[in-house]
């Protein structure tokens, strides 16, 4: 591909974007050293000054600004951790509907990837949101379910130890793997642990629940808008995968009289998920990327944090800058060598 | 009281001056045109260089007729724009410029002599591809005007378009070199046994059939830029959403957030639905060969 005719085409490039880089940085020393702004990143030790309310890792004001932007970081991951599983399924089940052999269930899946494909992201997060506070009820009259509460604030659940949790999140594993003895076993100790446990119940006062764990509003509308939008993606991902599998898969598992869900998991899916999943992991990365449209609504994810509030209270417009760039650029470039990894023809050979 | 009216031009021309109004409806009628004049173009078999000036005619005709020139037409602020207009004429902006430079860019990247150019080039690219659209508009607000001469004053929706530019400039960069990818070799060989190289080769060879190779995902990219339009309102500018915001807030309109919501969810439907209707179409006719 090298043209040794474009030497001088290279030349004059390289003298440009020397000439650019140098007089961008020229006029930026120029406008800190106006404006007395310091660079350095020691500020990030020092006591930040405000609290953030909805947070999984407690971020306090005499905490420093460093667990400020953990806690956003956390946030940002459990926001796309619930995101991509209920996106996923969505999409299966939209996806499976699509190649359905009833024209009306077809029509669904059709309409609602439409829909939510051609309506903006930003415009669904904020209609969710103003939906879920108009409707919701106030904290004073809040609907009770056992001993949790929903509000326009939140939902309110009872916690208990997050160990206790531990038996809860690896019984799927067992169950998939076929260990259906240990499964059992697990989920019979695992309910005696959740029996037993000490569970501290959120309490109704005059204007505000206390105690127990919550669920913000913005993290719920943020949750549903990001996953019912990229269940749309996802379901268009799948079904690609679906239709690159050979017709005569679909009508020898209909003449072996194979029903349709169970061709669907036993013959279509296996050969299909090598497919798809490049693409797949593609749309995770891009909810990920969109759980940063948390800001419009006021959820403190990593950007939220970082941009919103610590940029707004010190004023570090370059070090925020140089920050989000890095861990952005660090999270896309381990996905994208996942994703050309397991994209390469000798792992699909294997699958 | 309560004046649906009034609500719906609020939410497409926003605060952009009365009297004017007319010229902003006439930018927005020529978006259609344009699109059904390059099927026209491309039906006919037109040369590229005349699609070009087209598009960067009309383009410049746009901005004319929305911004004014202060001596035929009453100069208007470019930031007065606002509304489901400011969505759809930051999409027509943005979507061609991106595309030519994309294409420029693509001949860098593929007929540079310095290998470390085109690492450079691709490094800064995937730098904006790897960053979330939010994050670049509200980080280029602050420093882009750093990074220019402090007589040069750059707004907000300046540095927006700027962004919105280079950003689907960088999904479309990896479009194009995919599409390249597709061409066979033995197109490469041919030109090489005729003595075609560099910008000859990318013009008359390359580029016809990249463009042909890619249509289907430049147009997926283009309806999620009509899309990512409305992130303007995160950096504070009076798009649709934003309006939309500012009237539900009043007390006349509190009541009627749904139906809000799904008049513009259902305008962004049929913008989106229109611009994958006429990538089909493009498609169909730039399907020469084929019956």
């Amino acid at each position: 591909m090298i043209n040794s005719n474009h030497r001088i085409l290279s030349i004059v490039l390289w003298l440009a974007i020397f000439g650019i880089i140098t007089a961008m940085i020229s006029n930026l020393h120029l406008h800190i050293s106006r404006q007395n702004l310091e660079f350095g990143f020691d500020f990030l030790l020092q006591r930040s000054g405000f609290d953030i309310g909805d947070t999984w890792i407690t971020h306090q004001a005499n905490m420093p600004y460093w667990n400020a932007i953990l806690s956003g970081l956390v946030n940002t991951i459990i926001v796309a951790a619930f995101g991509i599983v209920i996106a996923t399924l969505l999409g299966l089940v939209l996806a499976i509907m699509a190649k359905a052999p009833f024209v009306i269930i077809k029509s669904v899946s059709d309409v609602y990837i439409n829909i939510f494909r051609n309506i903006p992201l930003l415009v669904q997060i904020l209609f969710f949101h103003t939906l879920l506070i108009n409707t919701l009820p106030e904290v004073n009259n809040a609907y009770t379910i056992g001993a949790s509460y929903v509000t326009n604030r939140g939902i309110y659940l009872p916690t208990t130890s997050p160990w206790v949790l531990i038996p809860i999140i690896t019984l799927p594993y067992f169950f998939i793997t076929r260990r259906i003895k240990t499964g059992v076993f697990l989920s019979v100790i695992s309910i005696g642990i959740l029996y037993f446990s000490q569970w501290e119940h959120p309490v109704l006062n005059r204007f505000n629940l206390s105690g127990g764990g919550s669920f913000s509003i913005e993290w719920l509308a943020l949750v549903i808008a990001l996953s019912l939008y990229t269940a749309s993606y996802i379901a268009e991902v799948m079904r690609g995968g679906f239709e690159a599998i050979s017709y005569h898969q679909y009508e020898t598992a209909r003449a072996l009289n194979i029903s349709y869900i169970k061709m669907m998991r036993h013959v279509i899916l296996p050969q299909a998920k090598p497919i798809f999943l490049p693409a797949l992991l593609n749309q995770y990365l891009n909810l990920t990327k969109n759980a940063s449209l948390g800001i419009a609504i006021g959820y403190p994810d990593f950007f939220g944090v970082t941009a919103g509030t610590i940029l707004n209270q010190s004023g570090r417009a370059l070090e925020m800058i140089f920050i989000v760039m890095v861990v952005y650029s660090l999270v896309n470039y381990f996905s994208i060598t996942m994703i050309s990894k397991i994209s390469h023809p000798q792992w699909k050979r294997h699958v | 009281m309560f004046d649906l009216l009034s609500a719906l031009d609020f939410l497409s021309f926003g605060f952009y001056p009365d009297i004017d109004k007319w010229r902003l409806v006439l930018a927005i009628v020529i978006i259609p045109m344009h699109a059904v004049l390059t099927v026209f173009c491309v039906k006919n078999r037109y040369r590229l260089s005349y699609c070009l000036v087209l598009t960067l005619g009309l383009q410049m005709l746009t901005l004319w007729l929305s911004i004014g020139d202060g001596a035929i037409l009453r100069s208007v602020k470019l930031d007065e724009l606002s509304g489901l207009c400011l969505n759809l004429l930051l999409a027509y902006w943005s979507i061609p410029l991106a595309t030519i430079l994309a294409a420029g860019i693509c001949f860098i990247l593929i007929n540079a002599s310095s290998k470390s150019l085109a690492y450079i080039l691709g490094l800064f690219f995937d730098l904006i591809r790897s960053l979330p659209l939010v994050t670049l508009l509200f980080f280029n607000t602050l420093i882009l005007p750093m990074l220019f001469n402090p007589k040069l004053i750059i707004t907000r929706l300046e540095a927006a378009w700027i962004t919105l530019i280079f950003f689907l400039c960088a999904y479309t960069i990896q479009i194009f070199l995919g599409a390249y990818e597709a061409i066979s070799y033995h197109q490469h060989e041919s030109a090489k046994a005729l003595g075609i190289s560099g910008w000859k080769k990318y013009r008359h060879i390359d580029l016809p059939q990249m463009l042909k190779h890619s249509l289907p995902a430049l147009i997926s990219t283009y309806i999620g830029m009509i899309k990512d339009t409305t992130l303007v309102m995160i950096i504070g500018l009076a798009d649709s959403l934003g309006n939309l915001q500012l009237l539900i807030s009043r007390n006349a309109y509190k009541h009627y957030y749904i139906e809000f919501f799904f008049i513009l969810g259902f305008l962004f439907w049929l913008t989106c639905t229109l611009c994958g209707w006429w990538g089909k179409q493009l498609e169909r006719t730039s399907n020469y060969g084929k019956t």
